[in-house]
């Protein structure tokens, strides 16, 4: 089955999904092996892994196609990919699907804020008129129609948290994006659980939206009880990977003690069980395809070489830090 | 020398002639025939991409397509920069980018993203204040001063001459090293442009004039040479010679094309090298 039927299937059952959110390919291939059914690459994330800029519109379309394929490409489950706000107007917009249905994307969500645009929590919000939004989600709709009806178009609404917005604007701007034909809709920053109850109960179709105002946080158990379609967590496998290099690389920096304290602290006392990183991206298969492939004469590289990891053995699950801290 | 200074030289001495090209290989041409500086098309950038010049070109593909003629020639290179690709912010990452490849100098117009063709229906200008800052932003940007700036300004199709001679003083007070009038359809509107903006360092696109005629006009940098219909033209009639004939006779010739590209040097560094 195609990942963008896979995908529309995803929002279309009764059960809720979640989408892991990451922004490497890497992040992908985690998702993916954790058991999550369809991964996400933000653009905040992406900005921050791959150009080390903040997510203030500066990334340009190019570079986020470009990185929503390698993450794609490396997994076998669907990918719905940050596309801002379409980069542009609704001409701009056509080839922004364009773009990400030929890099293997399943779906993209494209915001309603002008150009730059800012991250949906930061103050200063702003959102365009309600008839060139519906303009872009109308071109959005037909430039994946003519390449692949199946590619979730997902209309992101700002209007909640913007300058002039409320949940009454947020509403109706919902309501108008689902007649022009997109395919689920996303409402930005509800603030309390009687909005998403309020949401649900006005609009049609499948919904998703981040929940960072929302204290507790709902489960994905919660949000299927309120009719939501999916649990969207943009950070949820890239967020805590910031945490890790930094202690390690300050620990390492602070000298031989406060390495060992830490490796004390996380790898050793980690509670899960934990593939090595070569693992996850498939060292194994290269080992398995140059027995299948190669001379027998160059596989003796495997008996005369010196090497902390061996592809060939399919290894039992190595203790969490091995590979990423050093070769074990 | 690098070739910011050339550029910055260059204008001292006179008009600097940059022909159009939008890739290497035009570039290379422009050398060959002996300009001293050459200049990246965003009309031809978007053409050879198969679009129209209305914006849908990304930065990211402009600075690629700016690095291949950037690094095929030893003569400065001016690009196009559109609209710096959004606010003061983006024109500050698009001067980074554009300077860190070996361009010498970029035109920003005043346009609203995405922006038109300068010479297309359709064209919105932003509010003069808010193209100051974007100028501002991008002078301070760069990190070689010798990198130039031109500020392009689109509003003699929207507004007329008033607010266009007003905008350009306002961009060159703000520290543009050049104005850039874009739109020019006749001569009487050159004959405008060089003597209301006769005390600023001017930019012309166009070839109402041959370019002697512009260097007495006083103007600093031409960009001109009509590469896009050259090529239209002429790929045009190869193909239909091709298409009623069968075999392209007509300008078949390719003297000198491979020794333009290197191929010499290459055949002298297998040697050097032991290379077979």
């Amino acid at each position: 089955m195609r990942k963008t039927t896979k995908l529309q299937e995803l929002f279309n059952r009764e059960e809720i999904f979640v989408i892991a959110g990451g922004g490497c390919a890497l992040h992908a291939k985690i998702a993916e092996a954790t058991g999550f059914e369809c991964a996400y690459m933000s653009g905040a994330t992406t900005a921050a892994y791959v150009l080390g800029i903040p997510d203030a519109g500066l990334i340009t379309m190019t570079e986020m196609v470009q990185n929503a394929e390698r993450m794609a490409n490396a997994i076998s489950i669907p990918l719905i990919s940050d596309s801002d706000q379409g980069f542009g107007t609704a001409i701009n917009v056509r080839r922004t699907v364009a773009s990400f249905v030929r890099a293997g994307v399943a779906g993209i969500h494209v915001e309603d804020q002008p150009f730059p645009k800012r991250c949906g929590f930061v103050k200063g919000k702003e959102i365009i008129p309600l008839e060139e939004a519906v303009g872009k989600y109308k071109a959005a709709v037909d430039a994946k129609n003519e390449i692949d009806p199946d590619f979730v178009i997902i209309a992101r609404c700002d209007a909640r948290g913007a300058t002039g917005g409320s949940l009454e604007e947020l509403i109706t701007r919902l309501k108008a994006y689902k007649a022009v034909g997109v395919d689920v809709l996303y409402a930005e920053a509800l603030t309390s659980v009687e909005e998403i109850l309020t949401v649900r109960a006005e609009v049609e179709g499948p919904l998703m939206g981040t929940m960072g105002y929302i204290e507790p946080e709902p489960t994905p158990a919660q949000l299927q009880e309120w009719g939501w379609a999916a649990s969207f967590n943009p950070g949820l496998v890239g967020g805590p990977g910031v945490q890790g290099s930094w202690e390690h690389a300050k620990a390492y920096k602070e000298g031989p003690e406060a390495l060992r304290d830490y490796e004390e602290r996380i790898t050793n006392n980690y509670k899960y069980e934990m593939p090595h990183m070569f693992d996850i991206v498939g060292f194994p298969e290269v080992a398995e395809w140059e027995e299948m492939y190669l001379p027998e004469e160059q596989l003796k590289k495997y008996e005369d070489s010196i090497g902390g990891y061996d592809p060939r053995a399919s290894r039992a699950p190595a203790k969490a830090g091995a590979g990423f801290s050093r070769p074990s | 020398m690098s070739k910011t200074t050339k550029l910055r030289n260059l204008m001292e001495e006179g008009l600097v002639v940059a022909p159009f090209t939008f890739d290497a290989f035009q570039a290379k041409i422009a050398e060959k025939v002996g300009f001293d500086a050459v200049y990246m098309t965003g009309f031809g950038t978007a053409a050879a991409r198969g679009y129209p010049d209305v914006g849908l070109v990304t930065q990211t593909e402009m600075v690629q397509n700016a690095k291949y003629i950037a690094n095929a020639v030893d003569i400065p290179l001016i690009c196009d920069a559109d609209t710096a690709y959004g606010n003061p912010i983006n024109t500050w990452r698009t001067v980074r980018e554009y300077e860190s490849i070996g361009v010498a100098g970029i035109h920003i117009e005043d346009q609203v993203f995405p922006k038109k063709c300068g010479f297309f229906e359709g064209k919105l200008v932003v509010p003069v204040e808010e193209h100051v800052q974007k100028i501002r932003a991008a002078l301070d940007a760069r990190q070689d001063k010798d990198f130039v700036i031109i500020a392009r300004c689109d509003a003699l199709a929207v507004n007329g001459w008033d607010d266009t001679i007003q905008r350009c003083r306002a961009y060159h007070d703000a520290g543009a090293d050049l104005v850039f009038v874009d739109g020019i359809r006749t001569d009487e509107e050159l004959v405008t442009y060089a003597r209301e903006l006769a005390d600023l360092p001017r930019f012309y696109n166009g070839g109402l004039r041959p370019t002697p005629q512009v260097a007495d006009m006083g103007f600093k940098i031409n960009i001109t040479g009509n590469t896009l219909g050259a090529i239209y033209n002429a790929v045009t009639d190869a193909f239909t010679e091709l298409k009623e004939s069968g075999a392209v006779h007509r300008n078949g010739q390719r003297d000198g094309l491979t020794d333009m590209l290197g191929l010499p040097r290459v055949y002298e560094m297998e040697r050097e090298y032991g290379v077979v």
